[in-house]
C-alpha cells in the first residue's frame, strides 16, 4: 500500500513556477474531457491536477503524461474553477526539467531572474580567459574571414567540449527520467489491453520520429491550432540551421575550405532559409502567446529566458552575416562573438533550459509507445458507479 | 327540511343531461322545485341563489361544477352551498344522451340533496388562550425563537437544562461565513444573543431546568419543571421545542480510531481553537500534521443513516484554524462528497486556496496508532489510488450530528411522551410543503432537532416556527383548526352513553386529540383536534360525529343510489380523500376521460375517516363494488392526517373476511392509493375494476 | 379575523411560487391583511410546473391544491394575477405600492368550460413546457391552475380583427379590449420571493444544448415526465420519439463553474436522484448514468440517495461531462473521464438532460425597492423588505416554505 506524503518544497516552487492556480482545483474532470492530446488509458491533465495539490513529487516528476500536454489551453479555458491545468503542466515541465538537470543549485539559477547576469558571465568568462590566453583580443585586417578571427577548429574543441559535458547532464537526467517512468509504468497500461499501436524498441522511434516530425499532437489543440504550424517552423528552422552547422564542418574537414561559403551554396541557402523561418515563428509565438495570451496565459521567466536565446542566436546570425559585407571591421568580429555566445547559451544551457523539452517530450512519447497507450479506444461505458461502502467493509479495514 | 336546488345548464352540462326531467324528479321525491339556469355562477344567476338561501335553514344545493372551483362566486350565507360536481363528473366523461348518465346525475342530485339536509352549521368553541410561548432550549434556534416572539409582544418561558444559555454554539470558536463574499470566518455572536435574550423583559429564563410533564392543549398546555428552582408549574399557549442536537456518540467508531489519544472529535478542535492551544493530547507537541474524517458515523446505515449537513463547512472551517495557529502543519481532508451548498461553495473555493491543506474524495476505513501517539490512516476509493496510507500527528473525527430528541417534553398524551419522530429519529415534518406540520398540535419543533441544518437555517427556522405558534393561539382561540383544514370549526361531538369503551377512537387519533378515562372512555381536548375524522372512521358504534360531517350522511348519501335496471350495468361506489383523490378526479373530467357511468363518487375527509359500517350498507343494498381512494401509505406517505389511507387499509383487512362469511367476493372492495397527479389513471383505474365486478356479476343482493 | 399580530403593519408579497404563496397565507392565517402580486396568470410559479418533489416522489400539484383551498376561504387575503409592481414609495412602516394590473382579457365569467380553445385559431409556444408544444392564445394555465380561468396570450392573439374566441363564449367572458390599469396599496412591510429561473443552458458551449435535440435540461425533463406535460408523461427522444432508455444526467450544468454560476444551485443532485425514478418506473429495463463532481443530499436526502445507489440500473459516475457529439444518424454520445478508474469513456444515450442551476429571477426590481443584493443577484434583508425563498440563496421547497413563514415574520417584526 502506498504511503503519500505532500513535498511542500516541491508544491511552493510548482506554485511559483506558474501553477499559482492549481489549489483551486476540486477534482471534476472537465480538463481531460476537453482535452484533445489526451490518451484514452489514463488520461490527463486531471490526475496530475491532484498529485500537485497534494505535492506528490515522485510521481510527477516520472510523468510522461506532462510532456503529452502541448498547452493549447483548452482545459484552462473550460475549468469551471480557474485552476489552469494548463498552466500547471507547463510549471510541472518546468519544475521536472530543473529536477533533472544537475547541479541542481544551477538548473535553479535559471528559474530566478537574479541570476541571469551570472549565466551570461560564464560565457562571456569563458571568452575572456580564452582571448587573453590568445594574448588579447586581435581583429584580422582585410576582407572579413571570420576564421582568420578565431579558428574554427578552436570553436570546435572548446565548444565541443562543453557540449560534451551538456551531453553528459542530459543524459544522466533521462536516464532518471526513464527509471522513473518504469517505476511508475504499471499505471499507465491500459486495463483493457494495448492499443493500436505498442511496444518499445524500432517501431516505438519509428513512430516517435513521425510525431516530432509531423507535430500531430500540436494539430489537435483546439483553441490554439495555429500554434501547430508555428511551433514546426520554429522547428524546421533549427533544424535547416542545425543542417547548415554540419555542412559547414564538413566544408571544413573534408574540403578544408575555410572561409565564407557562396549565397547560393546549398549550405549556405539552408542556413538563411532556416534563420528566417525560426524568426517567422517565433515571431508568431511571440506575438499570439507572449503578448496575446493564447494557450499558456501565464509566462514565467524560465520561458522567456529560452525564446530570447533563440531569438537572438538567429538575429546575430544574421548579423554576422550581413556585417561582414556591410561594414566589416572589428564591428562585425564583435557581432560574431556575440553569435557564438548566443549559441554557447543555447547549446550548452540545453539540459538547463525550457529547450531540455526536446529531449523529455520525445522519451515521454516513446513511452506512451512502449506501454500501448497509442490508438486506445476510447471506452464504451464508465466502469467506476459510486457505491458507497457498507459500514461493514469499513469495519473490516 | 327542504335544501332549495338550482341546476345550471352551462359548461355542456345542458347538452348531457336532460335538465328538466331531472328537476321533475327531484321535485317528485323533495318536493321542492329546482331551478334551471344556463350560467348559474353568473351575476344573474347567483342573485337567483342569494335570494333564496338567505332565508334557507339548510345549505342549498347546486348541480353545477366542481366544488373546487368558482368558489368565490357562490357565497356562504351562512352555509357553504352544497356543490354537486356534475359537470366535471358527469358532463364531461359521460356519454351525452345515455341513461346511464342522466341515473348518475340523478343520484349525485339525491346524495347532495341527502347530505345537504343532515349538515348542520358548525358553531366553534372559543376559548381564552394563553398567549405565553414556552421554548424548550436555549441554543442559537430557542435564544431566537424566543427574542422573535417576545419582538412581536409574545411573552416567552425559555427552558435550558444546562446551567448557562447558549447550547453547543457556545463552543464555537468562529463561524464559516453568512454573508458575501462568503469567504472570512466570522465572529460567533452567541454572547450577544444571550445577552438579549437575558435583557428582555418579556423573555423568562429557567436555566438548570428539565420538564417534568406537559399536559393539556393548545392555549393551556400545563407544564411541569424541575430544576434547581425546585418544581415550578406554569401554563403555555404553544410550545416550541428547540433542544438542538448532540454529537454522533464516537465511542461507537473505534475502527476510526477513537479512543487513541490523538484521535478526537470537531467539538474538542473547536474547544482547543477557542483557547488558541491546537495541540496533540498525548505529549501537548504541537501537531505537524492533522487529519479530518468527514462522515464520521453519518451516510452510514449502520451508524446516523442521514448526512449531518454541517460536517463539511465545519471541517473546512477547522482547517483554517490550523492554518492561522499552526502555519507549517499539514492538514488532511477526507471527504466522500463535499457538501458546501450554494453559496458555501465559495468559502470552499476560499479553503482550498490554502497551500498546507490537502483535500480529496476518499473514505477512511481505518485509522490505527503507530510510533510516538502518530497515526496511520488508510483511505479506499480515493482519487489517489485504490488504497493509500497517510500519516497523521492528530486526528479529527467530524462527528454526526444526532437530534436532542426522545423524552424531552414528557407528554400526557395517549399516544406517548414523545413528540412522533420520523424513521431517522428527527421530530420533523414527512410533508414538503409544509414543514411545519406536527403531530402535536400546538407544538413546533425547530432547528437541529427537526433536520440537521446550519445556523443560518437556525435562525431562520426559529421564527418560522413561531410564526406558526402564534398562528395556532390564534386560530384555536377561535374555535378554528390549524393546517391543514385551516379554519374548520366543526369538532367531532361523542354521543357517549352507546360508547362501548373499545378504545379505538383513542389509539387511531393521529394527533393525540383524544384522551382515555380509567374505563377507556374518549374525552376530547378540542384544541388539539384536526378535524380529520379518523376517530369517527373508527367508531364501531357510530357515536362520534361532525356538524357536518358525519357517518349519518354518508350513509344517507350511500342510500339514495340507485340500482342499475340491467344486470350489465354496475353500480360502484367510490369512496374518495378530497384532498388528492377527488382533485384528481376532476382532472380526469377536464380531460374528458370516459368514465364509467356505474359510478358514484363520494368525497371524505380523509380515508381515514371511512367507517366500515358504510360498507355494508352499500354492499347490503345491492351495490356491485366498493372502491377507496386515498393517499400513499407506507414510510412516505402523503396522507394529510398521516395515517388516514393505512387505517383505511386495516379496517378494510377485517371487514374482508366479514365479506366471505356473507358469501360476497373479497374482490368487490379495494382500497387504491391514488395521488392528485394521477387524473390520468383514474380512468383506467375504475375501468379495470369495473370489468372485475362485471366478472364477478352483479351483487346477489341487489333487489333483495 | 383578529390579527395574532395585532398593530403590525399590511404586507405585500412579491412573487407568487411556493414561497410567496406559503408567506402569504401564513401571514394572512395569522389575522395580517396581505396583498399577493404575480406576474403570470396563475400562481405557484415554477413548483407548479415539477411533476414531482424529491425524495416522497409526490406531487407538488398535492400541496398548491391545499395553499390553493387555504387561499380561496381567506378573506385576509388579496391577490392579483397578471399583475407587476410598478412603483414603491415611502419606507419601512409606510409604503405606498403602484401595481400595474396587466389585462387577462379573459374576465371573472370565465366559467373554465374550455370552448374557447378550438375557437382561436392561433397557435403560441407553450412556455410553461419550455417550447417543447403548444398551446392556443387562449389557454387555461394548468390543470390545478389558480385563478382556475382562462387567459389569452396578447404575444400571440390577432385581436378584435379575429373575434372568434368572443364570438363562441356564452357567457360573455372574453373581452379583447381589456386595458391594464393600476391599484394603489398602502403596506407596512414588502415580502420579496420573486423566485428563480433556469440558467441558460445555451451559455454552456460544451454540452451542445440545442445544437442536438435529445439534449433537455432538468426542469425540460419535469415537464416529458409529467401526466400534463407535452408527452403526456411519456419518456420519449424529442428527435425520433422513441423511447429514452439509456438517460444521461450531467450534473452541475453551469453550477460550480466560475464561467457560469459560481455557487451551488443546492437542488440539482436531488432532481437528478429523482428524475432518475421516473425513467426507470417508465422503463424497468432502462440505464441510467449520473455524471457528478459531489452528490450533494444533505440531511434525510441521504437515505433517498443510498435508496437509489442499492439499484444497479444506476450508475453513479464522478467525471464531468465537457464534450457531447452525435454523428449523423447516430447516438448521442457524452464524453467524459470515468476519475475512479482513471480512463476516458463515450457512452451513447437516447437523453440526455442538463442538470442545471437556479439564477435567482432577474427581473428588474420596481424603481423605489432598494435592497442590496450579493454578487449573484441574491437579495440581502433590507429595512422593511425582506427577501424569502430563491430571491435570497438557493435553496429546496421545504425550505422555501419555511423561510417563508419565518420571513413574515421578521418583516412583520421590523427587523430589517
Amino acid at each position: 500500500m502506498e504511503r503519500l506524503e505532500p513535498n511542500l518544497g516541491f508544491l511552493r516552487s510548482l506554485r511559483r513556477q506558474g501553477g499559482e492556480s492549481l489549489k483551486k482545483c476540486f477534482q471534476c474532470g472537465t480538463c481531460s474531457a476537453v482535452c484533445n492530446l489526451t490518451p484514452n488509458a489514463s488520461p490527463f491533465p486531471r490526475k496530475e491536477m491532484l498529485w500537485a495539490q497534494w505535492g506528490l513529487k515522485g510521481p510527477l516528476i516520472a510523468d510522461p503524461d506532462i510532456w503529452l500536454c502541448h498547452g493549447c489551453g483548452d482545459c484552462s479555458a473550460n475549468c469551471p474553477r480557474g485552476a489552469n491545468p494548463s498552466e500547471v503542466l507547463g510549471a510541472l515541465r518546468n519544475q521536472t526539467i530543473e529536477e533533472y538537470s544537475g547541479p541542481r543549485s544551477f538548473a535553479k539559477a535559471f528559474r530566478d531572474g537574479r541570476f541571469l547576469l551570472l549565466l551570461l558571465a560564464i560565457p562571456i568568462l569563458f571568452m575572456v580567459v580564452a582571448f587573453a590566453w590568445r594574448g588579447g583580443l586581435a581583429f584580422p585586417t582585410g576582407t572579413v574571414e571570420y576564421a582568420n578571427f578565431i579558428p574554427e577548429q578552436t570553436i570546435e574543441l572548446t565548444l565541443g567540449s562543453w557540449l560534451l559535458l551538456t551531453l553528459i547532464v542530459a543524459v544522466a537526467g533521462l536516464s532518471r527520467f526513464w527509471k522513473g517512468m518504469l517505476a511508475f509504468e504499471e499505471r499507465y497500461r491500459p486495463a483493457g489491453g494495448a492499443g493500436t499501436a505498442s511496444g518499445g524498441g524500432w517501431a516505438g522511434w519509428k513512430w516517435v520520429l513521425g510525431q516530432v516530425f509531423g507535430h500531430q499532437q500540436f494539430g489537435k489543440c483546439q483553441r490554439t491550432a495555429s500554434r501547430r504550424w508555428q511551433h514546426l517552423l520554429i522547428f524546421y528552422g533549427f533544424l535547416l540551421l542545425f543542417f547548415a552547422t554540419l555542412g559547414r564542418t564538413y566544408y571544413h574537414y573534408i574540403w578544408h575550405y575555410d572561409y565564407e561559403l557562396p549565397l547560393f551554396n546549398v549550405v549556405k541557402l539552408a542556413g538563411n532559409l532556416g534563420g528566417i523561418i525560426l524568426l517567422v515563428g517565433l515571431g508568431a509565438v511571440i506575438y499570439t502567446r507572449f503578448l496575446r495570451g493564447v494557450g499558456q496565459a501565464i509566462s514565467v521567466y524560465f520561458d522567456w529566458f529560452f525564446v530570447t536565446i533563440l531569438g537572438f542566436t538567429a538575429l546575430t546570425g544574421f548579423l554576422t552575416e550581413l556585417s561582414r559585407l556591410e561594414f566589416p571591421g572589428p564591428d562585425s568580429y564583435l557581432i560574431y562573438l556575440s553569435h557564438l555566445f548566443f549559441i554557447f547559451l543555447l547549446l550548452v544551457y540545453l539540459p538547463f533550459s525550457k529547450f531540455g523539452h526536446i529531449l523529455y517530450r520525445t522519451l515521454a512519447l516513446y513511452h506512451l509507445h512502449r506501454t500501448g497507450r497509442v490508438g486506445v479506444p476510447i471506452a464504451s461505458e464508465p466502469t467506476s458507479s459510486v457505491a458507497e461502502l457498507p459500514s461493514k467493509e469499513i469495519a473490516a479495514g | 327540511m327542504k335544501p332549495p336546488l338550482f341546476l345550471c345548464s352551462g359548461c355542456g352540462i345542458g347538452e348531457t343531461l336532460d335538465l328538466a326531467a331531472l328537476g321533475e324528479a327531484m321535485e317528485r321525491e323533495f318536493a321542492t322545485p329546482a331551478k334551471i339556469h344556463p350560467f348559474l355562477c353568473g351575476p344573474e344567476g347567483r342573485a337567483m341563489i342569494e335570494a333564496e338561501s338567505a332565508s334557507a335553514e339548510c345549505p342549498v344545493v347546486l348541480g353545477a361544477c366542481s366544488p373546487r372551483v368558482n368558489a368565490d362566486r357562490f357565497p356562504a350565507n351562512p352555509f357553504a352551498p352544497e356543490r354537486v360536481n356534475l359537470r366535471e363528473q358527469v358532463a364531461w366523461c359521460q356519454e351525452p344522451g345515455a341513461a346511464e348518465t342522466q341515473a348518475q346525475a340523478a343520484d349525485y342530485l339525491r346524495m347532495g340533496m341527502a347530505r345537504a339536509a343532515k349538515r348542520e352549521l358548525p358553531v366553534p368553541v372559543e376559548t381564552a388562550m394563553e398567549r405565553t410561548i414556552l421554548v424548550v432550549g436555549g441554543g442559537v434556534t430557542g435564544l431566537n425563537a424566543a427574542l422573535e416572539a417576545a419582538r412581536v409582544g409574545y411573552p416567552v418561558i425559555l427552558l435550558e437544562k444546562e446551567e448557562r444559555l447558549g447550547g453547543l454554539a457556545r463552543r464555537m470558536h468562529r463561524l464559516a461565513p453568512r454573508v458575501a463574499p462568503y469567504r472570512d470566518l466570522e465572529e460567533p455572536s452567541i454572547a450577544k444573543t444571550v445577552a438579549l435574550v437575558e435583557a428582555n423583559p418579556s423573555i423568562r429564563v429557567l436555566t438548570s431546568t428539565q420538564i417534568e410533564s406537559t399536559a393539556g392543549e393548545p392555549g393551556a398546555f400545563q407544564v411541569r419543571t424541575t430544576g434547581v428552582g425546585g418544581n415550578q408549574e406554569f401554563t403555555v399557549g404553544a410550545i416550541i421545542l428547540a433542544t438542538g442536537w448532540q454529537p454522533y456518540d464516537v465511542t461507537r467508531l473505534p475502527k476510526l480510531g477513537y479512543g487513541a489519544a490523538n484521535v478526537i472529535t470537531s467539538l474538542t478542535l473547536e474547544e482547543m481553537a477557542a483557547q488558541g492551544r491546537i495541540l496533540r493530547p498525548s505529549d501537548g507537541a504541537k501537531p505537524r500534521s492533522v487529519l479530518f474524517v468527514l462522515c464520521a458515523g453519518s451516510r452510514d446505515p449502520e451508524h446516523l443513516a442521514h448526512c449531518s449537513t454541517v460536517c463539511c463547512a465545519t471541517s473546512l472551517k477547522q482547517g483554517l484554524y490550523i492554518r492561522e495557529q499552526l502555519p507549517d502543519a499539514a492538514v488532511y481532508l477526507i471527504y466522500r462528497d463535499m457538501r458546501t451548498p450554494a453559496q458555501g461553495e465559495d468559502f470552499y473555493r476560499r479553503v482550498q486556496e490554502e497551500e498546507t491543506i490537502f483535500l480529496t474524495r476518499g473514505q477512511v476505513t481505518a485509522v490505527r496508532e503507530i510510533d510516538d501517539g502518530d497515526l496511520s490512516v488508510t483511505v479506499v476509493s480515493s482519487l489517489l489510488g485504490e488504497k493509500v496510507e497517510l500519516t497523521a500527528q492528530m486526528v479529527v473525527l467530524a462527528t454526526g450530528l444526532v437530534p436532542a430528541a426522545g423524552d424531552v417534553l414528557h407528554l400526557k398524551y395517549r399516544q406517548g411522551p414523545q413528540m412522533p419522530e420520523l424513521k431517522s429519529g428527527f421530530p420533523d415534518s414527512n410533508y414538503l410543503c409544509f414543514p411545519y406540520e406536527t403531530r402535536r398540535t400546538g407544538i413546533y419543533a425547530a432547528g437541529t432537532v427537526r433536520q440537521p441544518m446550519d445556523s443560518v437555517g437556525c435562525v431562520e427556522d426559529a421564527a418560522g416556527a413561531v410564526l406558526k405558534a402564534i398562528q395556532s393561539v390564534t386560530l384555536i382561540g377561535q374555535g378554528r383548526a390549524v393546517h391543514p383544514r385551516v379554519g374548520d370549526a366543526s369538532f367531532p361531538r361523542f354521543f357517549l352513553q352507546n360508547c362501548t369503551q373499545c378504545k379505538r377512537c383513542t389509539e387511531e387519533c393521529p394527533f393525540g386529540a383524544l384522551d382515555e378515562d380509567e374505563k377507556g372512555t374518549p374525552k376530547l381536548n378540542v384544541n388539539r383536534c384536526r378535524r380529520c375524522g379518523t376517530c369517527m372512521g373508527a367508531c364501531p358504534v357510530r357515536i362520534i360525529s361532525f356538524a357536518d360531517y358525519n357517518v349519518d350522511q354518508l350513509s344517507a348519501m350511500v342510500k339514495k343510489v340507485s340500482m342499475p335496471q340491467k344486470d350489465d350495468d354496475l353500480r360502484i361506489l367510490a369512496f374518495v380523500c378530497e384532498n388528492d383523490a377527488y382533485p384528481a378526479w376532476d382532472m380526469a373530467g377536464l380531460r374528458r376521460l370516459r368514465q364509467d357511468p356505474g359510478i358514484r363518487v363520494i368525497p371524505l375527509r380523509c380515508l381515514g375517516s371511512f367507517n366500515v359500517v358504510l360498507l355494508a350498507d352499500a354492499l347490503s343494498r345491492g351495490i356491485d363494488g366498493v372502491i377507496l381512494m386515498g393517499c400513499q401509505s407506507g414510510d412516505d406517505y402523503q396522507c394529510h392526517f398521516m395515517v388516514g389511507s393505512e387505517l383505511a387499509n386495516r379496517r378494510l383487512e377485517n371487514v374482508k373476511e366479514t365479506l366471505e362469511r356473507l358469501m360476497l367476493e373479497r374482490e368487490r372492495v379495494e382500497l387504491v392509493n391514488v395521488g392528485i397527479g394521477d387524473g390520468g389513471r383514474i380512468a383506467e383505474i375504475t375501468q379495470q375494476f369495473a370489468a372485475k365486478l362485471r366478472q364477478l356479476g352483479p351483487n346477489p343482493y341487489r333487489g333483495l | 379575523m383578529a390579527s395574532g399580530l395585532p398593530g403590525l403593519p399590511g404586507l405585500l408579497v412579491i412573487g407568487g411560487g411556493i414561497s410567496g404563496l406559503s408567506a402569504s397565507l401564513e401571514a394572512a392565517e395569522t389575522g395580517n391583511e396581505v396583498y399577493l402580486v404575480e406576474r403570470e396568470p396563475y400562481l405557484g410559479g415554477r413548483v407548479a410546473g415539477m411533476n414531482r418533489y424529491f425524495p416522497k416522489l409526490c406531487s407538488p400539484q398535492c400541496g398548491l391544491e391545499i395553499n390553493f383551498r387555504r387561499l380561496r376561504q381567506n378573506k385576509a387575503l388579496r391577490v392579483f394575477t397578471l399583475a407587476e409592481v410598478e412603483k414603491v414609495e415611502g419606507q419601512a412602516g409606510d409604503f405606498t405600492v403602484t401595481v400595474r394590473l396587466n389585462p387577462r382579457y379573459v374576465n371573472d365569467r370565465c366559467t373554465a368550460c374550455g370552448e374557447c380553445v378550438p375557437a382561436c385559431p392561433v397557435e403560441r409556444r407553450n412556455a410553461r413546457n419550455y417550447g417543447m408544444d403548444t398551446t392556443r392564445a387562449v389557454y387555461l394555465p394548468g390543470e390545478v391552475a389558480e385563478p382556475f380561468r382562462y387567459t389569452i396570450d396578447p404575444l400571440a392573439c390577432e385581436g378584435a380583427k379575429c373575434g372568434r374566441c368572443v364570438e363562441v363564449c356564452r357567457y360573455g367572458a372574453i373581452d379583447l379590449e381589456m386595458a391594464s390599469s393600476t391599484v394603489t396599496l398602502r403596506v407596512g412591510r414588502i415580502v420579496l420571493a420573486t423566485g428563480w429561473r433556469p440558467y441558460d443552458p445555451a451559455l454552456i458551449s460544451t454540452l451542445e444544448f440545442g445544437h442536438f435535440p435529445d439534449i433537455v435540461t432538468n426542469v425540460m425533463m419535469e415537464r416529458l415526465a409529467a401526466d400534463g406535460g407535452p408527452t403526456g408523461g411519456e419518456l420519449r427522444r424529442p428527435s425520433d420519439g422513441q423511447p429514452a432508455k439509456r438517460v444521461a444526467f450531467v450534473q452541475c450544468a453551469g453550477s460550480r463553474d466560475q464561467n457560469h454560476l459560481a455557487y451551488c444551485s443546492g437542488v440539482c443532485c436531488l432532481a437528478s436522484l429523482k428524475q432518475a425514478t421516473y425513467v426507470l418506473e417508465r422503463y424497468p429495463d432502462a440505464s441510467v448514468h449520473i455524471f457528478f463532481i459531489d452528490i450533494r443530499t444533505p440531511g434525510g436526502f441521504e437515505i433517498f440517495y443510498q435508496r437509489l445507489q442499492a439499484d444497479p440500473r444506476i450508475k453513479f459516475v464522478k467525471g464531468k461531462v465537457a464534450r457531447v457529439l452525435q454523428e449523423p444518424g447516430g447516438d448521442l454520445m457524452v464524453e467524459a473521464e470515468d476519475l475512479l478508474a482513471g480512463r476516458m469513456f463515450r457512452l451513447p444515450v437516447d437523453l440526455l438532460v442538463l442538470a442545471t442551476g437556479m439564477v435567482p429571477e432577474a427581473m428588474p426590481l420596481p424603481p423605489g425597492i432598494k435592497i442590496p443584493r450579493d454578487p449573484y443577484g441574491f437579495a440581502v434583508p433590507s429595512p422593511g423588505i425582506w427577501p424569502v425563498g430563491l430571491a435570497k440563496r438557493p435553496m429546496d421547497v421545504q425550505s422555501c416554505v419555511r423561510d417563508a413563514t419565518g420571513g413574515i415574520l421578521k418583516a412583520i417584526g421590523g427587523e430589517g
